[in-house]
């Protein structure tokens, strides 16, 4: 990324100077959007998006000042959906369509080639000694689309045509549709060329070239052709499903038939998973079978979901195009990490788009980074997560401490479950032992002290026979060092991990609640809006635990001041609220929860309080300077 | 309605029919059994001039549904000594590989896989390859350092593992 950004540097410099010998007039748009995204690196407020005003800025912490009257710096944000890139990327195509005055999927595939730096492209195309080269050099062919790009796919009944991908020609009697770019003429067979830029649209690769190979042919496909295969196979699509439905409806009425007879003659209830339930809901009164009538409409419900997600995963798949589309919006977002930042949550299409600081002093996310603050922040679907790192939600650790943590973690855990039940410290030179086997009479190998492995006591004293079984009172007034560091980790470690276990605990648990929740929902006739306090509930609390969690690792690194204590005493409110709240959701009828909605509210907002109180308090800590420069030095975070 | 054939069914069918019409030399490919198109076992014999000369060689070829979109995978099941093949005996070649996971770039995109590419160019690359080891990017380090240091020794090396693999 930084070499990019030098690259870019490097050449915004050079461009003034090599673009002012060219002819002015054909150049003058240029120059001038040169100048503009020229004035500063991290000047973002020309860039895309900003047009767009219909999302509100966000920002990263609640309040600017923490009540002690530290500047948190916050960050400014908005929330966007990777559509949003598209429109934005189609206006940077037109622009360049503008200058070049080529198809537009010509300039789209040019641009991509260059990884949408547009000054670099032009420059390259500008000094090129001969464009139409230049452009074959890059996978276009520099003719103009004819108006109707329909033609290219052509229905054959030649006999000596074959498609190179299955083998397969058209015979007189089965004519087979075939298609080819516009500029190289290489002929495939429909399907097989839709399956091919499907199989590349699955791989992520974009400006997918001819298929043809025997010489290589590098012409890339640009997107009107896409959209003229596209259609095709959604038209192909389209008229597959409907014989396939058509058939299934045939063979379901019958079926159905049936069904309802043996419901009429038998008066025997047995639902499968279909859509028909709530026709039939009518039909039955007794309350027994309207148990199994309401489990049946909670199932459909659950069905209805998932059809719901599959829905979505199919639109953003559904035709080539779209699925085109999405691979380049998700690409420029990973090449301009610095202005966009994907939701690492699974499944979340959602992008947050960088726009500036509440700050004089910070610049960028790695001064904010040094500055040891945190720029959390929530996708459309209020997904948390840290803008700095991509990790999930981490307040109060800041990335670095984050990442030295992580570390260690993995360096550390597992063994250290080892060495505290496999070996001991050497009682004069402190390095671990391991006993593999012997007596007990041990020589420590480094510094060759004699002495006994279980009371760890000088041999000498031991002689020929063992005299450690009587009892000492631990007055060990040589605490090794390394061993106390060691347990000062794995008390961290444990509470980061108890946090983690009960943070995933807590969430299975409210999982089947909401679950319930919904069937209470249809049971009783409460409206969905009464019952989002609750889904409310369950985000405030997760995330609450998983501040508690970070605040362990936290901790472990802070060095011992008055700061520390305080931030204990919030941690301690904290985690009193989030055990009151778990506690509730544990306790709680289902029957109940509604009535106690009051309650569910109040316990959350001052659970919420106490986590803001106490993430102030952590930002507090860096207050004082010396603090700061202790716990940079100690843990050498630059 | 006769049941509908993949696209790689048709394809493999074809590609068969055309092997057995005009077979290459020194190379025999044909499905494992009738009902299943998708392993092929193929014996390539060592070519002349080379260490690896009256050597037969048995080979696996496993096809991926999606064929010819992804390349199949090829494994010696005789024990060879060679730079590109590991040593449990898959074969490490670029036209077996699909364009796009090389992030070095080690192999120019022409010579991967494509659509176009087909059994018979697999087993002639893999033929030729067996003459003509790349040491670039060795599978199998032993070899490739013999090949490179001591070409004697390599030569003794894989006669050796040809006689015996012979069972002569």
């Amino acid at each position: 990324m930084t070499d990019d950004d030098e690259y870019f540097e490097d050449f915004s410099d050079n461009s003034s100077i090599e673009l002012s010998g060219v002819d002015e007039d054909v150049l003058g748009n240029e120059l001038s959007s040169v100048d503009i995204s020229d004035s500063g690196e991290y000047e973002f407020d020309d860039g895309p998006g900003n047009t767009d005003s219909s999302s509100e800025i966000l920002y990263s912490f609640y309040k600017s000042r923490t009540s002690g009257g530290i500047p948190t710096h916050r960050l400014k944000y908005r929330n966007i959906a990777l559509d949003d890139i598209q429109k934005e990327l189609e206006k940077d195509v037109k622009k360049v369509q503008n200058m070049l005055q080529l198809d537009y999927g010509k300039c789209l595939n040019l641009l991509l080639q260059y990884s949408w730096n547009e000054h670099k492209m032009l420059d390259m195309y500008m000094n090129a000694p001969n464009h139409q080269d230049y452009l074959l050099k890059n996978g276009i062919y520099e003719a103009k689309f004819p108006e109707d790009l329909s033609r290219l796919i052509s229905t054959e009944t030649d006999e000596n045509i074959l498609c190179g991908i299955c083998y397969c020609g058209p015979t007189k009697d089965e004519p087979m549709n075939f298609f080819s770019m516009y500029g190289c003429k290489h002929k495939f067979c429909t399907d097989c060329y839709i399956q091919y830029l499907k199989n590349k649209n699955e791989s992520g690769s974009m400006a997918i070239e001819c298929p043809f190979a025997d010489p290589k042919c590098h012409l890339k496909i640009t997107i009107e052709e896409l959209n003229v295969l596209s259609e095709y196979n959604n038209k192909m699509e389209e008229k597959h499903f409907y014989h396939k439905k058509q058939e299934e409806c045939n063979l379901l009425s019958e079926e159905q038939i049936k069904q309802m007879y043996k419901l009429d003659s038998d008066s025997e209830f047995e639902f499968d998973e279909q859509l028909d339930v709530e026709d039939d809901f009518n039909n039955t009164v007794k309350t027994k079978e309207k148990m199994k009538i309401d489990e049946l409409v909670y199932d459909f419900h659950t069905i209805i979901q998932q059809r719901e997600r599959e829905e979505i995963d199919k639109k953003r798949n559904r035709t080539i195009i779209s699925k085109y589309w999405y691979n380049i919006g998700s690409r420029y977002c990973t090449i301009n990490t610095k202005k966009y930042k994907h939701c690492p949550s699974p499944d979340c299409d959602n992008v947050v788009q960088f726009i500036g600081f509440d700050s004089d002093i910070v610049a960028n996310i790695e001064e904010l980074k040094r500055l040891l603050m945190i720029p959390l922040v929530r996708c459309k679907s209020n997904h948390q997560f840290c803008f700095g790192c991509n990790e999930t939600a981490h307040a109060p650790c800041p990335c670095k401490v984050v990442q030295l943590w992580k570390i260690k973690c993995e360096d550390d855990s597992e063994t250290l479950n080892w060495i505290q039940t496999n070996t001991k410290d050497c009682p004069r030179c402190h390095s671990l032992i391991e006993k593999n086997g012997g007596c007990n009479h041990m020589t420590c190998k480094s510094c060759t002290y004699n002495f006994c492995w279980i009371c760890l006591g000088d041999w000498t004293a031991h002689r020929n026979n063992y005299r450690c079984d009587k009892y000492v009172p631990n007055e060990d007034s040589d605490v090794s060092k390394v061993r106390e560091s060691l347990e000062k980790y794995m008390f961290y470690f444990n509470h980061f991990n108890n946090q983690r276990i009960s943070h995933d605990k807590d969430k299975q648990i409210l999982e089947i609640f909401e679950n319930k929740i919904k069937e209470l929902q249809i049971n009783s006739g409460v409206s969905w809006i009464e019952s989002v306090f609750y889904k409310e509930c369950v985000n405030a609390l997760l995330e609450c635990r998983e501040s508690l969690k970070w605040s362990y690792a936290f901790l472990f690194y802070i060095p011992n001041c008055r700061g520390k204590q305080l931030i204990e005493t919030a941690q301690w409110q904290l985690s009193n609220k989030v055990e009151q709240l778990s506690r509730l959701f544990e306790d709680v009828e289902i029957g109940d929860v509604i009535k106690k909605k009051p309650m569910f509210l109040t316990i959350k907002s001052s659970m919420v309080t106490a986590q803001n109180v106490f993430l102030e308090t952590c930002i507090d800590i860096f207050a004082d300077k010396h603090t700061l420069k202790d716990f940079v030095q100690r843990w050498n975070i630059k | 309605m006769p049941p509908k054939f993949s696209t790689a069914h048709k394809r493999l069918l074809r590609e068969l029919k055309e092997i057995t019409k005009n077979p290459i030399d020194g190379i025999i490919a044909s499905p494992l059994n009738d009902n299943d198109l998708f392993h092929w076992r193929c014996i390539i014999t060592g070519p002349n001039d080379t260490p690896y000369e009256f050597g037969i060689f048995e080979a696996i070829l496993n096809f991926p549904s999606d064929y010819p979109l992804s390349p199949p995978t090829m494994k010696f099941l005789t024990p060879i000594f060679h730079p590109n093949i590991y040593k449990d005996g898959k074969v490490c070649i670029s036209i077996l590989h699909s364009p796009g996971n090389d992030p070095l770039n080690y192999e120019s995109a022409d010579e991967r896989w494509g659509p176009l590419q087909s059994i018979e160019k697999i087993l002639l690359s893999v033929s030729s390859m067996i003459a003509d080891p790349n040491p670039n990017s060795p599978a199998n380090i032993d070899a490739a350092v013999l090949w490179r240091n001591n070409k004697d020794k390599y030569n003794e090396t894989v006669k050796k593992l040809v006689i015996d693999s012979l069972s002569l």
